[in-house]
């Protein structure tokens, strides 16, 4: 059954005009790259790697608030919800295999572009980088743009869309503020200020650590796996708190 | 006749603003019989859309001691319900990216719990496409559909898996006449093959037309629930129709007459 869901969302958002769009935003981004980085004469790599995956940042986070704060929504909006919850679907299939459908899309752009960064970067600059150090860049940020999603989608399902978009967005930049919060409360020595970042920094997303790109990756070529790991199951342990909030409140929600 | 829809005690409260709140369905008690075709009739907001979201479990009503909602012999509804049902709802909007092929392949497997069969799906697929007269749309994207062929697509998928019982909310707005011709031919001939439907309508002409029973509901309660023939001729005057009956008698319920 769940098969069944994610294929549906799959082949439903991969023929949306929105998603292609964005993609092909993200290709141009990457040949602006090119001119950009070579107007550095030591540091061209690093423009062109940082930039490259900005782009791919940009892109999937975007299309992960669009789609999180929208497609559950419009599903309910439109009643098409309806026609699959009449079947001998449960609300936890429906939901599960919905978030896993655009868990599956944003996985396929995010490394689709990666790849194709990749390669332009390798064979048009000739990048020195291991294969890995790419993959390891995109998977922090798909990790980070899931979060976001399932986050979106549980506001959505009491908030509208727009108001849910702007909530994920403000949640991500939370998250990769905390570091920031968390310096200036240690410079500004005030006890109340330094406890309330601590805690905030507890109870919030660390996305700061799926950031890869922003890190010393060129200096240090890869993340020792204990740092990696550790930042991946942090992500994954957010994904399934949000996916099981928005769960709890779809499953006893009203349909109207 | 056996039912296959028992309700009783069915109660629906929403929230309405921070304090107070609004009874949309007060204790509702019907039966559906098997076999024949029901009309859910109603003025706008009498609760019939809600009423049927509260059968699907898409709306949960207020959990009294004595709410019963029975389907055939089962008293909760669950798979085994929902995999002799077939449903279609009031607006008629169809994942729009997806082909009609596409669209019905997805919905034959989720209604026949994951079956994968090709040959089965196809000939299934051809019947129902044939009787809704979309054979030259069968690849189409349901985007480039118009609202009547979005209307017969939405009814090929609620026929799709052989149900035992249809529920249709308003399954003829919208349509031109022939396509109103069309579904009424398809109703009676799923009617024939022993098929229980359950169908809400404004159109009264049709619900004369096409029904054997119906279940009459007014601001939220049950107004009249039984066959047509004893609606249209209980008080002092025998109605020519139903329209004319359900115009009486809403009006005579709300001291009009």
């Amino acid at each position: 059954m769940i098969g069944t869901l994610i294929r549906l969302v799959v082949l439903q958002l991969v023929r949306e005009r929105y998603v292609h769009a964005v993609i092909w935003v993200s290709l141009l981004f990457f040949l602006f790259c090119i001119p950009l980085g070579s107007l550095s004469f030591e540091e061209q790599e690093r423009v062109l790697f940082h930039f490259g995956f900005l782009a791919v940042q940009l892109t999937t986070l975007g299309l992960g608030l669009v789609i999180g704060s929208g497609r559950l929504n419009q599903e309910l909006e439109r009643q098409t919800s309806f026609l699959i919850l009449a079947r001998p679907v449960s609300r936890l299939q429906f939901y599960f295999g919905m978030a896993l459908g655009q868990i599956v899309v944003l996985a396929l752009i995010c490394y689709f572009l990666s790849f194709v960064l990749e390669l332009l970067l390798r064979f048009y600059v000739g990048l020195s980088l291991p294969w890995s150090a790419s993959l390891q860049v995109a998977t922090g940020i798909l990790f980070e743009a899931i979060i976001v999603m399932v986050f979106a989608t549980m506001m959505s399902l009491f908030v509208r869309p727009t108001l849910a978009f702007f909530a994920s967005f403000g949640l991500f930049l939370i998250g990769n503020w905390l570091p920031d919060m968390d310096y200036f409360a240690t410079k500004s020595k005030d006890p109340l200020f330094i406890g309330f970042s601590k805690v905030f920094s507890q109870i919030s997303p660390q996305l700061f650590r799926l950031n890869f790109r922003s890190l010393d990756l060129m200096a240090r070529d890869l993340l020792p796996f204990s740092e990696l790991g550790f930042a991946l199951l942090h992500g994954l342990f957010w994904m399934l708190t949000f996916g099981s909030l928005g769960f709890l409140i779809f499953r006893r929600k009203d349909l109207v | 006749m056996k039912p296959v829809i028992e309700v009783s005690s069915l109660r629906k409260t929403f929230a309405d603003g921070i304090r107070s709140k609004r009874v949309v369905l007060k204790d509702l008690q019907f039966r559906v019989h098997e076999g024949l075709i029901t009309g859910f009739v109603g003025a706008n907001g009498s609760g019939k859309t809600t009423t049927l979201k509260c059968l699907l479990k898409f709306i949960f009503p207020d959990p009294l001691p004595n709410l019963k909602m029975q389907f055939f012999d089962q008293t909760e509804f669950g798979p085994q319900v929902q995999k002799r049902l077939g449903y279609w709802p009031e607006k008629p909007y169809l994942p729009e990216q997806l082909t009609a092929r596409e669209f019905l392949k997805l919905h034959f497997r989720l209604g026949s719990g994951g079956n994968t069969n090709n040959d089965e799906f196809t000939a299934r697929f051809d019947e129902v496409m044939r009787r809704m007269e979309l054979e030259a749309a069968k690849d189409r994207r349901l985007r480039n559909f118009s609202k009547g062929m979005m209307q017969r697509a939405g009814l090929a998928q609620a026929l799709l898996c052989r149900p035992d019982l249809l529920i249709l909310d308003e399954p003829m707005s919208g349509l031109d006449p022939d396509g109103r011709w069309l579904v009424k031919q398809i109703l009676r001939e799923e009617n024939k093959r022993g098929v229980s439907i359950l169908f809400s309508s404004h159109l009264l002409a049709d619900m004369d037309e096409l029904c054997s029973e119906l279940v009459v509901i007014d601001q939220g309660e049950i107004l009249f629930n039984g066959p047509v023939a004893e609606f249209t001729s209980t008080g002092i005057e025998i109605t020519r129709n139903i329209e004319e009956a359900f115009a009486r008698r809403l009006r005579e319920r709300r001291g009009q007459l």
